[in-house]
């Protein structure tokens, strides 16, 4: 069972105290300048993937924004690419993510500021001039994609130099410059978006990377930190997994990227009692009668039979217990049984959970 | 010093190498190859690309290229084959693949030409295997990719402590990054709707989960072996494990894994010996 990805499905249901950290830290960087790097440590299946898509919604960032007056965050969600050449796909998965024409579109009034501000981002005319042909009207939108993208022929990067673009993207650091450059442009004033959250999956996979890999990973992040000073929230989310523990971080994160990790997140495994909150509000989501007087709010399931499962799945993470509950009601459908008691359960148990628990 | 190659070895060093620096190196070795690891090479070694879509033509023209490098290695002489029941008996082998060959290979030059013989394969269960009748017949010795990269590293003045580090590093990204997709796939595999009653299935699913968990990769593949013998109950499951087939043939083990990953640690805090001219 993997998180859900429709919006309308997308849903937090329990753990409020995680919810909070999450919000907390997103309210702060709209407010204050800051950048800041957060580390999202848990088990498969503990809900980090699940946080960064109920963050990134448009209806989350907007009331949060709400709350502390400011203009939204600016949400960029990626997983840790595993390719050859991972800082080119990371790259490239951020100018996907780039609308060359609804940015200048919002910044249209504001041109002549961005300019001035753009020219003290970073003492490199060729950055400048890269920014200021994304925001600029005079650069056909598509041409300049291509270009991102390093796809434009030599002609056509010749047609770039009256911009002041007198070459190609040609190394890393670019990628960094352009995209922190971006960042911060996007973010200017805080007048449109007060923050940029960006989010990776799945940081783990660094500890497969060779190591020439995981240190250019490490140091595009580093840049991307460097070069955005403010207004950057940098969420990375690790897994514990077969090859990665929380004890081996350092042999795979540079101490310049760690040292500027502010914050751990730990998706715990949950206790019985949140469990059961969690499942009472997820239901809640999903009732089409919820007005039905006198029903139990675990309904179909029985209070005593949710906790002899969960007793019986013991450290469970939050993917199994939702996985064993789906089970339950797919087996308690068939065979027509509503709600799902005790008896039923303790009839099935070999059948649910057997000894495939894990 | 008489090398041989066994074909997991061959292609890992054909997988990590960047341009042809370690063919380069392999060819100072003055190393054989069987007929019989040749024909596993040329078999095996573009099953790691079945499933990249698009199918790396450049990569592939590359390897080509340095196949050919590899051909002009084979052992012509076919006579050492009239040691095959020799070995046989001795080891109690019956298979004739080859890290058999390449160990009979080593008894024919080991008894005529009076030299110890280095076989390299990473096929661990053929290592175990062939170790006591190398050694105990001073016939030679049997490591791994590991230890050729070590060994190329201490007689190669070109090759340094981050090159020696750059390629153990790629050789384990080789294995780990299958282990890390076929954990992700199995984490968010979904039981489908039809077979929720079917608890040898989830039986499974959680004994392959745990195998993965403990990089038991004996385990994992003996579990994925066993599967196509009750396609009803593990279908689906099979489907999805037999893209990493080509990763479960190579007969590597978790311990092998961790001597990897350890060495990669050696080379900064117990840095292997290099005569420093």
């Amino acid at each position: 069972m993997t998180p859900a990805i429709s919006s309308e499905e997308i849903y937090w249901a329990g753990f409020p105290s995680i919810k909070e950290q999450f919000e907390k830290l997103i309210k702060r960087s709209m407010r204050i300048p800051n950048s800041s790097l957060v580390l999202n440590w848990g088990e498969y299946g503990s809900g980090k993937t699940h946080a960064a898509r109920y963050f990134g919604k448009d209806e989350t960032l907007s009331q949060l924004a709400e709350e502390v007056n400011s203009a939204k965050p600016y949400f960029v969600f990626l997983t840790l690419p595993k390719g050859r050449s991972p800082i080119n796909d990371l790259y490239t998965a951020i100018v996907d993510k780039i609308d060359i024409d609804y940015f200048r579109e919002l910044f249209a009034n504001d041109l002549e500021d961005l300019a001035n501000y753009i020219n003290t981002i970073d003492n490199n005319s060729y950055i400048q001039a890269v920014l200021k042909a994304i925001f600029q009207a005079n650069v056909d939108s598509n041409l300049l994609k291509r270009y991102l993208y390093q796809s434009t022929s030599a002609s056509e990067n010749k047609s770039l130099s009256e911009q002041g673009i007198m070459r190609g993207i040609g190394s890393e650091t670019d990628y960094s410059k352009i995209i922190a450059g971006l960042f911060s442009c996007i973010t200017f004033q805080k007048k449109y978006f007060s923050t940029i959250i960006f989010w990776v999956d799945e940081f783990e996979d660094i500890a497969i990377m060779t190591k020439v890999n995981a240190d250019k990973t490490n140091s595009f992040l580093r840049e991307i930190i460097d070069n955005t000073p403010n207004n950057l929230l940098i969420f990375l989310n690790l897994t514990q997994s077969a090859l990665f523990n929380i004890e081996d971080l350092g042999e795979y994160i540079s101490e310049a990227v760690k040292s500027r990790i502010k914050t751990r997140i730990n998706f715990e495994i949950p206790k019985r009692e949140d469990t059961i909150e969690y499942i009472k509000e997820l239901l809640s989501f999903y009732r089409v009668d919820p007005a039905n007087a006198g029903r139990s709010e675990l309904f179909p399931y029985e209070q005593d039979m949710l906790i002899a499962l969960l007793n019986k799945l013991g450290n469970a993470a939050l993917r199994s217990v939702n996985e064993t509950l789906g089970l339950l009601l797919d087996i308690a459908e068939m065979d027509e049984i509503s709600p799902i008691t005790i008896d039923y359960y303790n009839e099935h148990e070999a059948e649910i959970i057997g000894n495939w628990k894990n | 010093m008489v090398v041989l190659f066994d074909a997991c070895t061959v292609i890992n060093m054909v997988h990590i190498d960047e341009g042809e620096f370690l063919l380069k190196q392999l060819r100072g070795l003055e190393f054989q190859v069987c007929k019989t690891v040749y024909d596993e090479i040329s078999t095996n070694i573009f099953n790691k690309f079945k499933y990249t879509i698009p199918y790396p033509e450049k990569e592939k023209k590359e390897i080509d290229v340095k196949l050919n490098n590899i051909r002009s290695h084979i052992y012509n002489n076919q006579h050492y084959l009239d040691f095959c029941d020799d070995v046989k008996t001795a080891t109690n082998y019956s298979k004739s693949n080859g890290e058999f060959h390449s160990t009979v290979l080593a008894a024919y030059i080991n008894t005529f030409e009076k030299v110890f013989v280095h076989i390299y394969t990473d096929d661990r269960p053929a290592l175990k295997e062939f170790l006591p009748f190398l050694s105990r017949n001073q016939i030679g010795s049997i490591g791994d990719s590991v230890d050729l990269l070590v060994l190329l590293y201490r007689h190669n003045e070109a090759f340094n402590r981050n090159d020696l580090k750059k390629y153990l590093s790629k050789l384990f990204a080789e294995y780990a990054g299958v282990i890390a997709e076929l954990e992700k796939v199995m984490m968010s595999y979904e039981i489908p709707k039809l077979l929720v009653r079917n608890q040898k299935l989830r039986t499974k699913l959680a004994e392959i989960k745990k195998a993965i968990a403990d990089l038991n990769v004996t385990s994992l593949r003996k579990i994925y072996l066993e599967l196509p013998g009750d396609k009803a109950s593990y279908g689906t499951l099979f489907e999805l494990l037999k893209k990493y087939d080509d990763f479960f043939k190579k007969n590597i083990t978790g311990e092998y894994l961790e001597k990897i990953k350890s060495y990669v640690k050696y080379v900064d805090s117990e840095p292997f010996y290099k005569w420093a001219n």
